[in-house]
Formats: structure tokens, sequence, C-alpha cells
């Protein structure tokens, strides 16, 4: 079997791959429209947290994944810059630059790959903690209102 | 020595957090379509449950492979290349397949909750025509008697 899946090749892997992801992105979008439909149907405070919580999941997933597409490069990741220096001044500290290498200016990441490398995460992290919060509430108001307990349905009237 | 190939990195700890909230996220989607299934003969919430559930075993297969690779990284003797027990082109191939069916799944999830949600939206308003068909015929039939 497996060397089936070596002649197939990384190179159908990587197809698949951007395949996966483009559906995964299609996928965030989705369960965002149907979260904002439910919540337009029925305004409950459980719907409003999963509507918030897939909208902000959709923008992570879509900016990491169209990033991973390919359709714009960032260079930035936390602590680039501790480490650079200690390339530059621990382990390349012997080697000597020429005059035409030191005309030349740095180029770090730019100034906006920082916010967009943590707005993407912070966003996939705090939609994904807030969508299954909305998920749990909601499952729990639609079975209470199906088996009337009382008990289940005090979110929903309160909203 | 155990733990000195894995990576421990602030960037690398926040991508497997990221990994087990994707997994909880999959679960409480699982537990809302057990939730909306229940007392319900509608396909919709079934196709929702059913797209989440098996989008939460690809995920936490995904998971499970990525630990036995990383545990097959720190074996005595510990190899560079997980290449144990199959290729490092076939462990890649696997996580493509992985990845497309887990793509697959939460789109089928998704389109099915807009679908719960345009069903969720569409009953009042059928029942309040319908209501309202129901007291024009009563009315037709007032002033016919």
């Amino acid at each position: 079997m497996d060397w089936l899946f070596a002649t197939v090749g990384s190179e159908a892997g990587s197809e698949l791959d951007r395949f996966g992801m483009q559906l995964a992105l299609m996928a965030g979008v989705a369960l965002f429209l149907g979260a904002l439909r439910l919540w337009r149907a029925e305004g409950t405070r459980a719907r409003l947290v999963l509507v918030v919580g897939l909208g902000l999941f959709a923008l992570g997933v879509g900016v990491q994944n169209l990033e991973r597409l390919g359709l714009f490069e960032t260079s930035y990741y936390p602590g680039w810059k501790v480490e650079m220096e200690h390339d530059l001044y621990v382990l390349d500290a012997d080697v000597v630059y020429s005059e035409e290498d030191m005309e030349h200016e740095f180029v770090g990441p730019r100034w906006w790959e920082g916010s967009v490398w943590w707005g993407q995460r912070l966003a996939r992290l705090g939609g994904m903690v807030l969508a299954i919060m909305g998920f749990v509430l909601d499952g729990r108001e639609a079975l209470g209102k199906r088996f009337g307990r009382p008990g289940k349905r005090k979110g929903a009237a309160r909203s | 020595m155990i733990g000195s190939a894995t990576d421990l990195s602030f960037e690398a700890n926040l991508e497997r957090m990221d990994q087990f909230l994707l997994l909880g996220l999959l679960g409480a989607m699982v537990f809302a379509g057990l939730c909306y299934t229940r007392g319900r003969r509608e396909w919709w919430p079934r196709v929702f449950g059913i797209s989440s559930a098996g989008a939460l075993m690809v995920q936490g297969g995904l998971l499970v492979a990525a630990a036995v690779q990383e545990g097959l990284r720190n074996s005595d003797p510990p190899s560079g290349t997980p290449d144990l027990p199959f290729s490092f082109e076939t462990w890649v191939l696997l996580g493509s397949i992985g990845s497309l069916v887990l793509g697959l799944a939460l789109l089928g999830a998704g389109v099915s909750l807009i679908y719960l949600g345009w069903l969720a939206g569409k009953k009042p308003v059928r029942s309040a025509k319908k209501s309202a068909r129901e007291g024009d015929q009563q009315t037709d039939g007032s002033s016919l008697k």
C-alpha cells in the first residue's frame, strides 16, 4: 500500500491540500451565513453569540487560508527580531560584510503583517470559544422548547 | 530523550491550542445537531449532525496521526524523518486527504445550517399564512351562511 501512496507523490497531496483549504474557507462562510439566518429567524442571545463567534471564526480561517493559498505573503512571526539579532550578532558574529552589503537596508516584515498575524489567530481562537458557547446554548434552548423544560427556556425568554 | 524533537515554541503551542479548540467546536456542533434532531422528522438537522460528527472524527484522526508522528520522531532510536511505519510521502498524502474530507464535512455542516436557518425563518411565516388562510375560509364560510 505504501508504494501506491509514494507514487502518487506529494504534488497531488499539495493539490488536495489546496482544495481542502478552499473548502474550509467556503465552509467558514457557510457556517456564518447559517448562524446569521438562524439569528434572523429568532434573535435569541445564544444565536447572537453564535453569529459573532462564527463570524470571527470565518474571518480568521479566511485570512489564514488566503495566505496559505498564496494570495498574499507575510514574513512575520512572533520573536522574529530576537531571532534575527541572535543570528546576526551571536551566530554570525565573525562574519565580515562587504561595504556593498552594508549599503543595503535591512528589510523586515511590513507594518501590517504583525497585525494580520495576531488578528487572524485571535479572531479564530476567540471565534471558536464563542461558537462553542453559542452551539451549546442554542442546542439546550432547542431541547427546552421541544420538551418544555422550564429551566432550559429561560435564556430564550430573556432575549 | 523524550521531548527533544518536539517543537515547544509559542507558535507551535498556539497551533496545538487551535487544533484542540477546533475539536471542541466540532464536538459542540455534534451536540447541537443532536439537540436539533430530537423529536423532529426533517432531514437537515440530521445532515448537520452527521456532517459535524464526520468532521469531528476526521479532526480527531488528524490529531492522533500528528501525535503518532511526534512519538515516532521522539522514539528510540530517534528518526529525523517520520518514515515509520509509512514513508514521509504517505503521511503527507494521508494528511491532505484528511484535510480535504474535513473541509467537505464542514461545508456540508455549513450548508445544512443555512437550510436550518431558512426553515426556522420560514415556519412562522408559513403558519401565519396558513392561519390567515384559515381565517379567510372561516369568514367566507360565515358569509355564505
